[in-house]
C-alpha cells in the first residue's frame, strides 16, 4: 500500500517539481550566467530557492491527497483510521459516535496540515510573486 | 590604442538561418558605442555573442587582446569582466535589492556576506537606491529596477558594460532618467555598448551609431547624417524620412 501511494504521489510531485523549475524565469538564469556564475551556482542560488517556493503548495496538496487516499487501505486489510472505526463500530454498536470521532480526527489532521502549509507559504513569500 | 574589444567576421546562425553575418567592429576603452536597428536585426544576439551567452557560429572575438572563442577560455571570468544589463532587468525575484547586487561578489569574488553587502550598498548609493535595499524587485518601479540592474552589473567592476535596450521597458520619464544615468557613466569613462531602437536615446548618448540591418552592419555615423541618407531605402524606412 505504501509503495502504491508512494509511486502515485511520486509521479505527481515530480510533475510539480518540473513545473516549478520551469516557472523560474529564464531571463534570471541568463542574468546569473551573465554575472559569471557557473551552472551549479545558478541552480543553487537562483533556481532552487524559487522552485521550492513555487512547488510548496503543490507538494503539500499532494500530501493531503495521500491522507485522503489512505482510507482505501482498509479495503486491502490494512488497519488505518477508517478500518479501526469500522471495527469499533461493529463491536460497540455505537457507529454514530465512532464515525463522528473519526471524522473529527481527519478534520484535525487536514486542518493542521493546512495551517502548516499557510505558515510555510507566509514564511517564504516573495512580494509580488508568490500568491497569498 | 589597443582596442578593448575586437570583433571580426562574427556570424551566428540558428538552424541554418543567418542572424548575424560578417559583423566586425572595435571598441576602444572609454568608448560609448550605440548599436541601432529594427527589431529582429540581430542586435541582442550580437551582445549575447560577446559574452558567450550565445555561442557564435564563426568569427573572432578578442577581449583585451585574448581570443575569447578558445575552448580554454574561462567563460565565467570573461563574463565577470563584461557586465550585462537586460532589457527586462532580469532581477532575481526571490532576493532583495541588496542581495541582488551582492550575490556575485559573495559567490565569485570571495567576499563574506557582510562585506559583499557593504560593497553593494556603496554601489546602490551611486544610483540613489540605498533606501530600497530591503525591497524585493516586485516592489520597485521600472526605473528603479533598471538602476538596480545597472548597479548589479557595475558592482563587479567590469571593463565593458553591455546594455540591451535599457529604456524599452520604461515610460518616457523613466527613459530620460536612465539616459541621463548612462551619460553620467560615459562621462566617468565606463566603456559601454548600448543596443537600442530609440532614436532620441541614441542621439543623446553617442556621436556615431552603428546601424545593423538583417544581421549586417549597414551604416556607421551620426544619427543626423544617417537620417539624411534618403536614397538608402533601409535607412529611409527605419528613420521614417523621405517617401517610399
Amino acid at each position: 500500500m505504501a509503495l502504491s501511494l508512494g509511486l502515485i504521489a511520486g509521479a505527481y510531485v515530480t510533475e510539480v517539481f518540473r513545473g516549478a523549475l520551469d516557472s523560474v524565469d529564464d531571463q534570471e538564469v541568463q542574468a546569473a550566467l551573465a554575472l559569471g556564475l557557473k551552472r551549479p551556482q545558478v541552480f543553487r542560488s537562483v533556481q532552487v530557492p524559487q522552485m521550492l517556493r513555487f512547488c510548496a503548495p503543490g507538494v503539500l496538496n499532494e500530501f493531503t491527497s495521500i491522507l485522503k487516499y489512505s482510507p482505501f487501505a482498509y479495503t486491502v486489510g490494512i488497519p488505518e483510521i477508517t478500518k479501526q472505526a469500522t471495527v469499533l463500530a461493529g463491536e460497540t454498536l455505537r457507529g454514530l459516535e465512532i464515525y463522528l470521532a473519526a471524522g473529527i480526527l481527519y478534520f484535525l489532521i487536514y486542518r493542521s496540515l493546512l495551517v502548516f502549509a499557510r505558515a510555510i507559504e507566509r514564511r517564504f513569500r516573495i512580494p509580488g510573486v508568490t500568491a497569498l | 590604442m589597443t582596442p578593448l574589444l575586437s570583433i571580426r567576421d562574427l556570424t551566428k546562425q540558428f538552424d541554418g538561418t543567418p542572424v548575424l553575418e560578417g559583423v566586425s567592429f572595435e571598441l576602444a576603452p572609454g568608448e560609448f558605442k550605440v548599436i541601432m536597428g529594427p527589431s529582429g536585426c540581430g542586435k541582442s544576439t550580437l551582445l549575447r555573442c560577446i559574452n558567450r551567452l550565445i555561442e557564435p557560429t564563426s568569427g573572432v572575438i578578442e577581449f583585451n587582446g585574448q581570443d575569447t572563442m578558445q575552448a580554454t577560455t574561462d567563460v565565467s571570468m570573461l563574463r565577470q569582466q563584461i557586465g550585462f544589463v537586460f532589457q527586462q532587468f532580469a532581477l532575481f525575484r526571490h532576493l532583495t535589492v541588496l542581495e541582488n547586487v551582492s550575490l556575485a561578489l559573495h559567490k565569485l569574488r570571495g567576499f563574506s556576506r557582510s562585506d559583499a553587502k557593504s560593497r553593494a550598498l556603496r554601489e546602490l548609493a551611486k544610483f540613489g537606491m540605498t533606501g530600497f535595499a530591503d525591497k524585493f524587485p516586485a516592489e520597485l518601479s521600472g526605473g528603479q529596477k533598471q538602476r538596480v540592474a545597472i548597479a548589479r552589473a557595475l558592482v563587479m567592476d567590469p571593463q565593458v558594460l553591455l546594455m540591451d535596450e535599457p529604456t524599452s521597458a520604461l515610460d518616457p520619464v523613466k527613459s530620460r532618467e536612465v539616459a541621463q544615468l548612462l551619460r553620467g557613466l560615459s562621462q566617468e569613462g565606463v566603456t559601454i555598448i548600448c543596443v537600442t531602437h530609440d532614436l532620441s536615446l541614441a542621439e543623446s548618448l553617442s556621436q556615431a551609431i552603428t546601424f545593423i540591418h538583417n544581421g549586417r552592419i549597414h551604416a556607421v555615423g551620426p544619427v543626423s547624417a544617417l537620417a539624411q541618407r534618403t536614397e538608402d531605402p533601409v535607412i529611409r524606412h527605419f528613420f521614417g524620412t523621405g517617401s517610399d
